[in-house]
């Protein structure tokens, strides 16, 4: 999957996929992220484990873009976190 | 409307308790109805059979994202376009697949919106008049 471009994987296994291998990639960064400013938007290469950090999702994630073009991103925020309330479960 | 600054966008509490607002999208005469829901910190989140309705751009990025329930799963941001107080406005999309399938109802909001997109605006949801304002400016 690493080698598809984004738009051409189904959803659901993508979803599966950023999950899977973000989380995973989460944990074992996570000592050295907690050092980065709370609230710091990080967007991690599900497939390396490199990441690209910014003030914003969108600057974090224009910034993955541009480095990562082929690969999938999973967009955490440090200390904080994104929140989708109960309106659309 | 577009080109035309509104200091107000004015919506409305529906039968269950929904505060809801349309919103105006770029080259489309049908709005977009959506629910205001303060406990999510993004700007505009709508299952993927919606999303269709949108123009949007697509990233790699997907966000990872805690629901009311505390459960944890991924969705993916899109970049699109909306009219926000009367000006076209770039806003983070976020797209949820939906889990079970889902059929269009009359009337019923497509999405919802957070404080992602509300703020820094005042937002008034008066359940007594059931009406929602979403003022542009503080005075």
């Amino acid at each position: 999957m690493s080698n598809s471009k984004p738009m051409q994987v189904p959803m659901e296994a993508r979803h599966r996929y950023t999950q899977e291998n973000g989380e995973a990639w989460l944990k074992r960064l996570e000592p050295e992220l907690a050092k980065l400013p709370k609230l710091t938007v990080v967007v991690i290469n599900c497939r390396t484990g490199e990441y690209v950090t910014g003030a914003t999702l969108r600057e974090a994630a224009e910034k993955f873009e541009s480095r990562f073009a082929t690969d999938f991103g999973f967009a955490h925020q440090v200390g904080g976190g994104f929140f989708a309330g109960g309106g659309l479960g | 409307m577009q080109g035309e600054a509104l200091a107000d966008l004015i919506g409305h509490v529906d039968a269950r308790d929904r505060p809801l607002l349309l919103l105006s999208l770029p080259g489309q005469d049908d709005d977009l109805l959506v629910t205001v829901d303060t406990g999510f910190n993004g700007q505009i989140l709508v299952h993927d059979v919606p999303a269709l309705r949108l123009s949007y751009e697509s990233t790699g990025v997907d966000v990872w994202v805690e629901f009311a329930d505390g459960a944890r799963r991924t969705v993916q941001l899109a970049s699109s376009s909306i009219i926000w107080f009367g000006r076209q406005r770039t806003v983070d999309l976020w797209i949820a697949r939906a889990t079970s399938p889902r059929h269009p109802i009359p009337d019923e909001p497509l999405g919802i919106i957070g404080t992602g997109l509300v703020s820094p605006h005042r937002l008034t949801i008066d359940f007594m008049t059931r009406r929602v304002v979403l003022s542009e400016n503080e005075d």
